[in-house]
């Protein structure tokens, strides 16, 4: 797959109002995109995602690094660059009175009519490319039926998805979509989710970001984690559902609790922390059989023992509470 | 691509609901204009009958000596011949009034008379738009006239055209897609700033139309002067012939040209409709001005005179002005910020 997005080492610090200081919104970050990818990007509020999506969009510049995209540095040749992007920063905000399609029209004109061309499309006038172009994205997106309405009567879905239509006039390689599924209800998640799929498979690369874990790990490839502008981790989310990579937690109930943990400590390398019931939870590569042996033969009296797999909130959590090395992280 | 840009944008900076409201408003201002020109010139005409010669002077009045009273007239102009003579420029005399007007022109032709002066000098009054109450209303005056008075509505448009340009687009977040487009800022900026200047000029032509339309409604022929030129000192000229309205055209046209591209440059800067807004008709009403002279800032006004024509006499406040000084000040405000507007805009972040 060719890697079409590369951030390397970028920061971003804002000085706070007041003399209260700095706060560093993104720090030293680095990870790549590649073709037919869709990557997550994922943290609480204030992680940094936006300000990283921004400086990645050309919203803003970074303090230090680089962001390439299909070589192009943006802080350098950010017009070449752009040619091969397509994007969504927070909220699709668009003309609210407007039709559907005069959005579009407006969008296509802000940009050389070279490069709003769809798939067979160059032997038309740019005129009538633009034109070809803007019922292709509205296809795409499944607005056709609405284009002439205001864009102030659409749904929230149907905002999310022209806001990805005018992301797509100048048939990108690369998406950016900041929180795409922000105050979407369950059917147009649903539907943002199939047509990123849809994008995906025909090799655009996707970089979404958001705080929904769940959707996140249902619509990405691969996730990375931020937290206090560090990217903490990054999980890849076929692994993950298949139990890979730390991916399995055995659940205790006992009233021995220092005497398990010490046991599922020492002898099983086992992370161990207290769950919301007061139950024990190990996360560890041992099998749940050789554990419940030796709580046993240490003397823990087991009320209950079980497992389950870790999904993506689990290992959130885990990399939110605590920063993790760069080795964690992992090359990209 | 800069073509199909600029003719979306024209398109989009359209502001109908202000083009309305405006053109109502013009309308009935027109008419009420007419209404009052009537009456005003009548009283004046009664107290300058048969007192005034018809080559008598060229009138210009400024508001910088309203304060001063009929009575100090003769003193004024001995003033301003002793000024004009030492230093090569006059003195004002200046009124809202054009009954006083009439009343200080013939005093001051008294005097020059008295001391033979007569037809040597010029005597500088001010308040532009209503001394052409009381002179002479051939078509071109009595256009000039209301194009003084309707001048009103293009700048205001100008200034809603202008601010809502980017900080209308910072308000409602658009400003992030159109960012995101393979378009270098700078020529974003350019364009935008092109479409409002369009849009600036095209209500000033609109507003003279009107002008030219209403200044053919007869309203009065009474002649009180005949050769009583109002130099307007941000407006427009009135005159007896069609000549002198040109200037005025010219002048009238770069000044709204100037509002718009101020006005663009606060949006940009500020990020903000009402602020930008705010500033903006603070500028163009010249209240910036008129707070400098209430803080005895006065020889600084000139500063914030978003005109060509204010230095025409302005020695009262800025001995040294002219009309160079005046087209570079206009410069600095009507290029110089908009472009340092569109620099700093190159690399701010959005939020």
């Amino acid at each position: 797959m060719t890697v079409i997005l590369e951030v390397k080492g970028v920061s971003k610090t804002y000085k706070l109002k007041r003399g209260r200081g700095i706060l560093k919104a993104v720090d030293n970050v680095s990870f790549g995109v590649a073709s037919g990818e869709i990557v997550g990007l994922l943290g609480p509020n204030g992680a940094g995602k936006t300000t990283l999506i921004k400086i990645i969009a050309g919203l803003a510049s970074p303090d230090a690094g680089v962001v390439t995209i299909e070589g192009y540095r943006t802080d350098r040749e950010r017009e070449k660059a752009m040619r091969h992007v397509g994007g969504v920063i927070e909220t699709p905000d668009l003309y609210p009175d407007w039709s559907g399609r005069r959005n579009l029209e407006y969008f296509a004109s802000v940009q050389p009519p070279e490069t709003v061309a769809g798939e067979g499309s160059a032997a038309l006038s740019p005129k009538l490319r633009i034109k070809a172009r803007i019922d292709e994205v509205l296809s795409i997106v499944g607005l056709s039926a609405r284009q002439q309405d205001a864009v102030k009567k659409y749904s929230l879905g149907m905002k999310q998805r022209l806001g990805i239509a005018q992301a797509l006039l100048g048939n990108p390689r690369m998406l950016i979509l900041d929180e795409p599924a922000n105050g979407l209800d369950p059917e147009g998640i649903r539907e943002v989710r199939l047509l990123l799929h849809k994008l995906a498979s025909e090799g655009m690369a996707i970089l979404v970001s958001s705080h929904q874990l769940a959707e996140m790990q249902q619509m990405c490839d691969r996730v990375l984690i931020m937290s206090e502008g560090v990217l903490t981790r990054e999980v890849g989310i076929k692994e993950l559902e298949q139990g890979e990579s730390r991916s399995h937690e055995i659940v205790i109930g006992t009233d021995d609790v220092d005497r398990c943990r010490a046991i599922l400590t020492e002898k099983f390398n086992a992370a161990v922390r207290e769950g919301e019931g007061g139950e024990i939870i190990a996360v560890c590569g041992a099998p749940i059989a050789e554990i419940s042996k030796e709580l046993v033969l240490g003397g823990v009296s087991l009320r209950s023992i079980g497992e389950r797999r870790r999904n993506l909130e689990d290992v959130f959590l885990d990399a939110t509470s605590r920063r993790v090395s760069e080795e964690d992280i992992g090359s990209v | 691509m800069f073509k199909q840009f600029y003719c979306a944008e024209c398109k989009k900076a359209t502001r109908l609901k202000a083009i309305v409201g405006l053109l109502v408003a013009a309308v009935l201002l027109c008419v009420v204009y007419l209404a009052v020109v009537g009456v005003v010139r009548s009283v004046a005409s009664d107290e300058i009958e048969g007192q005034l010669p018809a080559d008598f002077a060229v009138v210009r009045f400024s508001p910088e000596t309203n304060r001063i009273g009929l009575e100090n007239a003769r003193e004024m102009l001995e003033e301003a011949l002793r000024q004009k003579e030492e230093q090569g420029y006059s003195y004002y005399i200046g009124t809202n009034d054009p009954v006083y007007a009439a009343k200080s022109m013939v005093a001051l032709y008294e005097y020059a008379v008295e001391h033979d002066l007569s037809g040597s000098y010029t005597v500088y009054m001010g308040n532009e738009t209503l001394l052409m109450m009381i002179a002479p209303l051939s078509y071109p005056a009595t256009v000039a006239g209301l194009l003084s008075v309707l001048m009103l509505f293009p700048m205001i448009y100008a200034v809603i055209v202008g601010v809502r340009s980017f900080a209308s687009e910072f308000r409602d977040r658009t400003i992030k897609l159109v960012l995101l487009r393979p378009v270098r800022r700078e020529t974003l900026a350019l364009t935008k700033l092109l479409a409002v200047l369009t849009h600036a000029a095209a209500a000033f032509a609109a507003t003279l139309l009107l002008a030219l339309i209403a200044g053919a409604i007869p309203a009065t022929t009474t002649s009180v002067a005949d050769t009583i030129y109002v130099f307007n000192a941000s407006d427009a000229f009135v005159a007896s012939d069609a000549f002198v309205l040109c200037p005025a055209i010219l002048f009238g046209l770069l000044s709204v040209l100037v509002v718009a591209a101020v006005s663009y440059a606060f949006g940009l800067l500020l990020r903000k409709v009402s602020s930008a807004m705010l500033l903006s008709l603070l500028l163009v009403f010249d209240v910036t001005g008129i707070v400098l002279q209430l803080t005895g800032l006065s020889r600084f006004s000139f500063g914030t005179a978003l005109s060509l024509s204010y230095f025409f006499g302005a020695g009262i406040t800025v001995p040294q002005a002219n009309f160079f000084l005046s087209a570079a000040i206009l410069i600095l405000w009507g290029v110089g910020l908009p472009l340092a507007a569109i620099l700093l805009f190159r690399k701010r972040d959005v939020a």
